[in-house]
């Protein structure tokens, strides 16, 4: 049975992935920083001794990496965290003959849109800290593939949406400001309403499993649904259950499309999104106002 | 060295002017309103990169009925994307003769515009007797995204987005390409994708303040910097 450790095990992707691996019969571990349970240790990723003689005792097939901070408000903190976390891992991958690795990179590490929809081929000038030390931790996955021949997948991962997000992302905020009756206030910039792609969680976890099994075609990929939506599409879907006004506020300046082009996932992964926005909207609303 | 030509539509091959002040004036006649606008002021303030918005604040139309320029530039705009507006469209002067250029040495031509209506672009080459010239034509329409092509940066995304459909599918090298448009806008699209671009300039815009590789101001001299271009390959 194939040994898996999930990095960040009890974050939003990184609980839903869990699952769906032991459901197809992987051999599950997971590390957090934030609590441990059964296969799931609390362990830091910077402490790289305790992290070490773990994968050692644990004799991992492959380690996918979830972990990442994503603080705005400390962007020293995220450059440190997520860079050293990476580098620790990937040594430790060295130490332990473990040659098959995934890092969830995010679309952030693209920045200014120059053509749509966004191919892997694009350049990359993030223009926030995470989407930099995204960039950086792609760079060091490619030079231990280089170097150390380690067999890495990096999956650009687009916006993310699902059931038991965060309430201060974009979709349950919105949700919950349009139920308590309050207006839903939409931000329209110089050049429109920003086009965004959003992919739902359990396509992302989907994908995750399709590059597990492809491990032979690792590369770069753009992980995205490549169905345009805006956020006034988004309002509108809410407005439609709540009844809820919508304010148009006019912004100064511009904001950045984005869609990707995932052709390439679908040819070497054989992934492909299945999760319409519209159609798993509802449910996403129910569970939101349920958890409230 | 050049295999494959891109014109922009707007501008490029058509002359605007007609169309942009029978624009105005027909809007005007819908609203009652006097025009105010001759041809020569039009001109005079497009080149000072005037937009339909800012032309409409600076002519100060006077009405006794309370005027609307939201409705009066809608009304412009749903006439502009009408089949009407054809009419009043016009191909620059010598176009059939770079066209014809261009066949004999079997180059393909594409154009590409920030346009949403492709049936609009197809029934002007038609009436014009060009549309067997081109190889294939990329509209904004051509997008999954739907990109609002009254802004500028906007329409830098979505030429870029075309360029790019346009390189992926035929496979020359990037430097075998050449982008014919007549403003900024174009040349940062073709910028973005490492490709040439000639800058047909227009005395109908605003001049630009940028030193490009090849620009001209006629389809005559056109024609010869493009035969100069191609030849340079035989």
């Amino acid at each position: 049975m194939t040994k898996i450790l999930i990095t960040g095990v009890t974050g939003f992707i990184g609980s839903n992935l869990f699952d769906l691996l032991k459901l197809n019969g992987y051999d599950v571990f997971g590390i957090s920083n934030s609590q441990s349970k059964d296969s799931i240790s609390k362990i830091s990723l910077l402490n790289k001794s305790k992290l070490n003689s773990y994968i050692k005792k644990n004799n991992f097939d492959i380690i996918i990496h979830l972990a990442a901070i994503i603080d705005e408000n400390d962007p020293l903190k995220i450059l440190q965290n997520n860079y050293f976390s990476t580098m620790n891992l990937l040594q430790s991958c060295v130490e332990n003959n473990i040659h098959n690795f995934i890092f969830a990179s995010s679309h952030a590490v693209y920045g200014k849109t120059n053509y749509l929809p966004i191919d892997e081929d694009h350049p990359t000038f993030p223009q926030s800290s995470y989407g930099i030390t995204k960039l950086m931790e792609e760079n060091l996955c490619r030079f231990f593939k280089n170097y150390f021949n380690l067999n890495i997948t990096i999956l650009r991962i687009s916006s993310v949406f699902g059931e038991y997000q965060k309430k201060t992302k974009l979709i349950p905020n919105l949700i919950l400001n349009a139920y308590d009756k309050k207006q839903i206030v939409l931000h329209q910039y110089e050049n429109g309403f920003q086009i965004m792609d959003m992919i739902h969680v359990d396509d992302v976890c989907n994908s995750i499993l399709c590059s597990l099994k492809n491990m032979k075609n690792s590369g770069i990929y753009n992980i995205a649904s490549g169905n345009p939506i805006t956020v006034k599409d988004i309002a509108h879907y809410t407005q439609k259950i709540t009844d809820s006004k919508i304010l148009i506020k006019k912004m100064v300046g511009k904001t950045n499309h984005f869609t990707y082009e995932t052709s390439k996932a679908k040819k070497f992964l054989k992934f492909n999104s299945k999760i319409k926005f519209e159609k798993k909207f509802q449910s996403l609303f129910d569970t939101t106002i349920q958890n409230h | 060295m050049m295999k494959l030509i891109i014109f922009d539509f707007d501008d490029t091959i058509t002359d605007n002017r007609n169309l942009d002040f029978e624009s105005f004036r027909i809007s005007c006649n819908f609203f009652n309103i006097k025009n105010p606008l001759s041809l020569k002021k039009l001109v005079d303030l497009r080149k000072k990169s005037f937009t339909a918005q800012k032309i409409l604040k600076s002519i100060k139309i006077s009405t006794e009925n309370t005027f609307s320029t939201k409705n009066f530039l809608k009304y412009r705009n749903d006439f502009l994307l009408s089949d009407q507006s054809n009419l009043y469209l016009q191909i620059k002067k010598d176009t059939k003769l770079i066209l014809k250029t261009l066949e004999k040495k079997k180059i393909p031509i594409f154009l590409c515009t920030v346009r949403n209506d492709k049936q609009l672009v197809r029934n002007f080459l038609k009436k014009n007797n060009i549309e067997f010239y081109f190889t294939d034509i990329y509209c904004s329409s051509d997008l999954i995204e739907k990109i609002d092509n009254n802004d500028s940066d906007n329409r830098i995304l979505i030429k870029s987005s075309l360029l790019k459909k346009i390189i992926k599918k035929n496979k020359f090298k990037h430097n075998e390409i050449l982008y014919i448009g007549n403003s900024f806008e174009d040349r940062i699209a073709s910028s973005i994708h490492k490709i040439f671009f000639l800058k047909l300039n227009n005395d109908y815009l605003p001049q630009e303040n940028y030193n490009y590789q090849y620009s001209t101001t006629n389809m005559k001299n056109l024609n010869k910097i493009i035969k100069k271009l191609i030849e340079k390959d035989d």
